[in-house]
């Protein structure tokens, strides 16, 4: 029997014993929903607000792959054994119980169970690279994007899977030494950490974007690439998801860990079931209740949006404006007519229409600034905030920036 | 047939000078049929030795042949098929023994579940199936494990002290499978021990190490005589 035939009949076994084990399809899911929901604004890495959902879709994959290697190689029960509560030795051992811990005296061939895994898995990617490629064509996301997206989903589970794979093979071959266990010792805090991150941050946007709450109008709607829209948003709901993610993780990270070691007796189960259903109540009273800020900048207008209040303001109802530079960006505050007072640039993203009709916000400054002379609003800039850094901008942002002081020191 | 050529080891990532190396030069064959006996004091280099010859540790120098082909990383895994060891840890501690010789049969096409049950059955044990492996003593624990080997139908069995820490009803027990495998299945047995008295009457053959060096071999007679030689003075012998 070759040994290809061989692991197979071992992962058939792993798979019936572990049919009910779907953590990391969660995690995948979730990973590339929110590549597909963030490739529906600019993919411009100078916006915060990009970067997080960006760097959480990548987590979210890496995730879903070391769990779903885990499902494949995590030999211990998930239930407590009877008669073994008075021995912590007996419940560490059944919690950490790896095929790694135990393959050193089989014939257990790694790269070829390894080459299986690997296999089965690929339906799930070419699943997740068709999804992309649906999104690419009907413009929910943008084409130079879906190559890219594309390329995460193959290469990110190869990573993680080629150093579990190196882990397994160590284990096989060498006995545990110092270089062994550093190697575990980082392994497992980096997961450790990615897990009380990630784990959180998708499940509780999971929850959010269930409830039909959204951090911007884009992430919803198919944008019109074409169309000239910059768009900032109220950044507290990300900051109020992620502090009551940490804290939600600190329950979900590894239930199974947590079962065993406090010791769950009937009492503690309905405690902790009330405080992570208070929690989850939290959260979505939060995200109901939470501020929708939102300003939306266009070639002619500015719609303001608070809570449940809109208004579009029209660029002649602009009445003052000071321009200043603060924490590495560009800031104008703008004064209506009606007296509301906004900062336009803050924590914003753009269209490609907007990047190639203004470059970036001094360029659209810089034609605001002409737009309001011409209407004798003339505004006010501090030059306090723009240091030497600003003179190593590109060309085109030096070029607007003098403009734009030349016009309002005249 | 299981052949090592001039071992060498050391631990640590520099040579040590001369007498620093755990195994040196060890010319050592094990055969399917035969219970070959790796005798040595404490400390001698047993366990790195057997390591080295099992594919767990890679020589220094030096080669281990099996049926005349090298073992390396690339046939590591059909090796382990043909050649068994005893002393690593071998399953899963928070399964049964029945979900581990469940799970672990699949890794061994020449698995052979009513010889499992029979050699269970011949050792009294029984009553292990059901329970966790962690439950069982050190006794249990031990023949659980020789009975899964010999189901394997290995051609040759590696042991490191299996007698160790066993108290004599279990002895017993254990040697008594061992004898059947090799008889039944024609498994050889490479065992090391520094309990000398108690395996004396089954082996057939004998390598002394001492201070990682293979200081005699020969067969039990050649060593022992007619049956009236003690290893003890054998080994003694070396120094």
């Amino acid at each position: 029997m070759s040994e290809r035939k061989i692991m197979k009949n071992f992962l058939h076994y792993m798979q019936k014993e572990h049919k009910y084990h779907f953590k990391w399809l969660l995690f995948w899911v979730c990973g590339v929903i929110i590549l597909l929901l963030n490739g529906g604004v600019s993919n411009n890495n100078a916006e915060k607000a990009t970067d997080i959902h960006f760097i959480v879709s990548g987590i979210l994959l890496a995730m879903g792959s070391i769990v779903y290697f885990r499902k494949y190689t995590e030999l211990a029960p998930t239930t407590r054994i009877k008669g073994a509560d008075s021995d912590p030795r007996t419940v560490e051992i059944l919690m950490f119980t790896e095929l790694s811990g135990i393959i050193r005296s089989h014939g257990f061939d790694v790269g070829a169970y390894f080459g299986l895994l690997i296999e089965k898995f690929m339906v799930v990617q070419g699943i997740s690279i068709a999804a992309v490629l649906i999104a690419g064509a009907f413009k929910v996301i943008e084409m130079s994007n879906v190559f890219f997206y594309g390329g995460m989903i193959l290469i990110i589970p190869l990573v993680i899977w080629s150093w579990e794979m190196d882990i397994m093979n160590f284990a096989r071959t060498h006995k545990t030494g110092a270089g062994y266990a550093f190697i575990l010792m980082v392994w497992y805090f980096i997961e450790t950490i990615v897990a009380i991150i990630v784990l959180a941050y998708s499940f509780i946007s999971f929850i959010i974007l269930i409830s039909g709450l959204v951090y911007s109008n884009a992430l919803l709607k198919g944008v019109d690439m074409q169309a000239v829209v910059k768009y900032t948003y109220d950044d507290w709901a990300t900051i109020w998801v992620i502090i009551l993610a940490v804290i939600l993780t600190i329950f979900f990270a590894d239930v199974n860990q947590l079962i065993i070691r406090i010791q769950w007796t009937k009492t503690k189960r309905v405690i902790v079931a009330g405080i992570i259903l208070a929690i989850a109540a939290l959260i979505i009273v939060q995200g109901i209740s939470c501020k929708k800020n939102n300003i939306a900048l266009s070639e002619n207008s500015i719609s303001v949006k608070h809570d449940s209040s809109e208004k579009t303001y029209k660029f002649d109802e602009i009445g003052a404006y000071n321009i200043y530079y603060k924490d590495s960006e560009l800031k104008m505050n703008v004064t209506f007519s009606d007296g509301k007072n906004e900062e336009i640039f803050d924590d914003s993203t753009e269209t490609d229409g907007w990047d190639e009709r203004y470059h970036s916000d001094f360029g659209y400054a810089s034609d605001l600034v002409d737009y309001l002379l011409g209407k004798g609003v003339k505004g006010t800039i501090d030059m306090n905030g723009f240091s030497n850094n600003t003179w190593e901008r590109d060309s085109m942002d030096k070029a607007y920036l003098e403009h734009i002081v030349t016009v309002l020191e005249n | 047939m299981l052949k090592s050529y001039k071992l060498n080891y050391h631990y640590g990532i520099t040579p040590p000078k001369e007498n620093g190396f755990a195994i040196k030069d060890v010319f050592l064959n094990a055969e399917p049929g035969y219970i070959t006996c790796l005798l040595g004091k404490n400390a001698a280099g047993k366990t790195t030795l057997l390591s080295l010859l099992y594919g767990m540790l890679r020589p220094k120098s030096g080669k281990v042949s099996w049926d005349g082909k090298e073992v390396n990383y690339k046939n590591l895994a059909a090796y382990h098929r043909e050649v068994a060891y005893f002393g690593e840890a071998w399953c899963a501690s928070g399964l049964t023994v029945n979900k581990n010789v469940e799970m672990l049969s699949t890794l061994y096409p020449t698995f052979d579940r009513k010889l499992f049950d029979s050699l269970i059955t011949l050792a009294q044990a029984e009553s292990t199936l059901d329970k966790y492996y962690i439950e069982l003593s050190t006794g249990e624990k031990a023949k659980v494990e020789i009975a899964f080997l010999l189901a394997r139908k290995p051609k040759l069995l590696i042991m490191d002290e299996p007698l160790a820490n066993i108290d004599p009803v279990f002895k017993v027990d254990i040697l008594e499978l061992l004898q059947k495998g090799v008889a039944d299945n024609g498994t050889g047995v490479l065992i090391s021990t520094h309990l000398i008295d108690e395996i004396s009457d089954m082996v057939d053959y004998i390598y002394v190490l001492d201070n990682g060096e293979i200081k005699k071999h020969g067969s039990r007679f050649e060593l022992l005589g007619d049956g009236d030689g003690n290893l003890r003075e054998v080994l003694n012998d070396n120094n």
